[in-house]
């Protein structure tokens, strides 16, 4: 089997995705082509030798609909022989599409192939591509459906994680990606998105809240009780967990990922690839795993997905240098720490989506770049990136550099 | 001599059907009521002398529901019924009221008193319903509570005219309603004093009405959104998703029949939908958890309420008996999803 290797990584600062975000005024088109034009320009890349693009995008409707990832490629001005491909792995599409790169390139189908994902969620709200999942009587009641927020709360009750406990992560990571920010860390990554004249709207992560403090987030509300108590959802979780006694809601908006705009890319080739065009890779793909877990806790994919693609990878947990796993809700990696023994020096060690955002099709394909800036940095070695997906389920993604 | 539906033509060309079934103290929906309604559809379509009916009862209630007797013969001791038998039984009621408002002439209810169940799904299929002013007759569709769901339409009527959310709070719960709501709920167009009925139903047959159903016609909106899938939908129904599992547990089969009725419903055309709702209704009907209901709450409670079970020797307003007649009904419940789940997950089996 073919080797699969990172060539570069690059992703767009993330916006605040609201009408007041500095990327509120970009179509997703443009933060998925400004990706695929800076991959091309910073490397040289001839994009004949490209064989697909496949971009991950979890509401894929309106200006998101319709393929986003062929729409970008011809925006971009790649060569129109470029395929290009939509994925929806929910939160972890970024990622599945880098894999999914790779698998192509493995199996000796491709020799290039960009993964990575875009969500403009200040213009395509959450939610927009509706699904069967909430709604759909017969798929709600079969599967126990619950919000991922009293997921996320059913996860801090059943490990006992106290309000404290995911307040103190939110401040952490804020402390982190600021520093993270202040050193420069995200510099080899990051592409500023440009307006329609060219101009640089936003070149730094916005979200982020580096002043946060105990105090300050102990007088946010926390956000599911009213549809944990008063819509059911308690009830749902409970009828399923039994041996919880009352949900504990303790996630808020100072604790969960926020909601941002932003896109990424990843360029996977194979060897060949490289000698061709004169390029050092950066990065050999191990392996990866998606897994699919009990859909009302729904979040504890993470774990399983690791362990799968360590095991696929004949690699154990001590191989790993440093992990990274998406902040959708603090009490997610909480419980991925502790049933992983993973200490908290050792992940997210540049903060994560609870201070930067969580540009849903994006994030997978923005934490595995991030992971690997901090390798070449520290002079590491191994990366396992990972996230978990609604439904459900999680993706990660085992990297070494080479 | 009809057994169900008497039909009177007057000099207009308006025929008046008046319901009374025989046999019965209240007019129930039964096999005689589904042939006499059937004739007279075909009558009042064909006959070229007819301009208009009007339906109404010859009892003092307007209609109570189904014959539960009625649906233990659709399938008697069967353990394994023919499904597509049961969907043909079922489908009957749907298949006679779609003729009834797609005949091509105008046909109006007067509902002189109590329409429950498969009577206010009558009403429902009429072009126009007018009702009598006194705030006990009760209008309502209570099949959830003896684990049915309405399936005379109700589940794709109810929402094409009150709106989804309205439709959910009523047939989920099986909660009744007065004339004076459900004027204000969209259901009726009028209500007038009770010897006014007749009268206000054929002056509206007389002013040469459309008799098409809004549903029919194109361009058809739901009252607030345009079904499932419009966007305020997703809302109500997640919600509903939620409320509904929180209250029922997961142990009535019919709340979530009924949920997906009028999702499933809202999506395609009435004559689709119809074929939905009676499929879900079958499904009901042959389950086990409404089986038992309907043995449980209806057949067992009858007799205990008489107390069909008490010893000669024994007087009859003996309270400990009563007490004992209804832990009896209570026992044939089946241990429920619920507590299996629950026992199950406590024994790591």
């Amino acid at each position: 089997m073919a080797e699969a290797y990172i060539y570069d990584a690059v992703r767009t600062p993330r916006g605040r995705g609201k009408s007041d975000g500095s990327l509120h005024e970009i179509t997703p088109t443009q933060l998925a082509a400004q990706v695929l034009e800076g991959l091309r320009d910073r490397n040289n890349l001839d994009t004949s030798l490209v064989d697909d693009v496949i971009l991950g995008c979890v509401a894929p409707v309106g200006e998101q609909g319709a393929d986003i990832a062929r729409t970008a490629v011809l925006v971009a001005d790649y060569n129109e022989e470029v395929a290009g491909v939509q994925v929806n792995r929910f939160c972890a599409s970024g990622l599945e599409a880098v894999n999914m790169a790779a698998a192509k390139v493995m199996s000796g189908q491709s020799d290039a192939v960009i993964g990575g994902g875009v969500e403009s969620m200040s213009r395509i709200p959450m939610g927009s591509d509706g699904g069967a999942l909430a709604t759909d009587p017969a798929v709600a009641f079969k599967t126990y459906f619950v919000p991922q927020g009293i997921s996320a709360d059913l996860i801090a009750t059943k490990w006992n994680y106290s309000r404290d406990d995911v307040d103190a992560y939110a401040v952490e990571s804020q402390k982190r990606a600021a520093n993270s920010w202040e050193k420069k860390m995200f510099a080899k990554s990051i592409l500023p998105v440009k307006d329609v004249i060219g101009l640089n709207v936003l070149d730094r992560d916005e979200h982020m809240r580096p002043e946060a403090t105990m105090q300050s987030l102990g007088g946010l509300k926390a956000s599911f009780t009213d549809l944990g108590k008063n819509i059911g959802f308690d009830s749902i979780a409970l009828q399923k967990y039994p041996e919880v006694e009352a949900i504990n809601h303790v996630h808020h908006a100072g604790n969960s990922s926020g909601i941002v705009d932003g896109a990424a890319g990843i360029l996977v080739g194979s060897k060949e690839l490289g000698e061709k065009m004169g390029l050092k890779p950066r990065a050999r793909i191990r392996g990866f795993a998606s897994v699919g877990t009990e859909p009302t806790i729904m979040l504890t994919g993470p774990s399983y997905a690791a362990e799968r693609a360590l095991e696929r990878s004949g690699m154990s947990k001590s191989d790993i240098d440093l992990w990274e796993l998406n902040e959708v809700f603090a009490a997610v990696v909480l419980r991925f720490m502790e049933v992983m023994d993973i200490d908290h020096g050792d992940i997210n060690v540049n903060g994560g989506a609870i201070a930067m955002g969580h540009p849903l099709g994006a994030t997978g394909a923005m934490i595995l770049g991030t992971v690997l800036d901090e390798l070449e940095r520290t002079g590491k070695s191994t990366a396992l990136a990972t996230l978990c997906v609604g439904g459900g389920m999680g993706t990660a993604t085992i990297i070494e550099r080479v | 001599m009809s057994k169900a539906i008497n039909i009177a033509i007057d000099d207009d060309g308006i025929a008046t059907l008046s319901i009374d079934v025989a046999g019965e103290s209240m007019n129930v929906i039964n096999e005689n009521f589904l042939d006499d309604l059937e004739a007279h559809v075909k009558t009042i379509s064909e006959d070229e002398n007819i301009k208009g009916a009007i339906i109404t009862s010859a009892k003092p209630a307007f209609m109570a529901g189904a014959d539960l007797r009625m649906l233990g013969r659709m399938i008697g001791d069967n353990k394994n019924p023919d499904m597509a038998e049961v969907y043909g039984a079922c489908y009957r009621m749907n298949k006679v009221l779609r003729a009834m408002e797609t005949c091509g002439k105008p046909v109006v209810a007067a509902v002189n008193g109590t329409a429950l169940g498969g009577g206010l799904e009558v009403v429902l299929a009429c072009h126009h319903r007018i009702v009598a002013n006194d705030p006990k007759i009760q209008l309502g569709t209570p099949e959830v509570q003896v684990g049915l769901i309405p399936g005379g339409g109700g589940t794709q009527r109810l929402p094409r005219l009150a709106g989804i959310q309205v439709t959910l709070q009523y047939t989920t719960t099986g909660k009744n309603f007065n004339p004076q709501e459900a004027v204000g709920m969209g259901i009726f167009q009028e209500v007038v004093e009770a010897d006014e009925l007749l009268a206000k139903a054929k002056e509206w047959l007389m002013s040469k009405p459309i008799a098409v159903q809004p549903w029919d016609k194109r361009g058809f909106k739901f009252p607030g959104g345009g079904g499932a899938m419009h966007p305020g939908a997703v809302q109500t129904f997640m919600g509903a998703n939620g409320m509904a599992q929180d209250k029922s547990l997961h142990n009535y089969p019919a709340v979530e029949a009924i949920l997906s009725c009028v999702y499933e419903g809202s999506i395609v055309p009435m004559d689709t939908a119809l074929k939905l709702e009676s499929k879900y209704f079958a499904k009901m009907v042959t389950s086990a958890a409404t089986q038992n209901m309907i043995r449980t709450l209806f057949i067992n409670k009858h007799d205990a309420d008489r107390g069909k079970g008490r010893p000669k020797s024994i007087e009859k307003r003996n309270p400990q008996l009563k007490y004992l007649n209804n832990l009896h009904c209570l026992q044939t419940f089946r241990l429920n999803d619920y507590g299996m789940k629950f026992t199950r997950k406590l024994l790591n089996l």
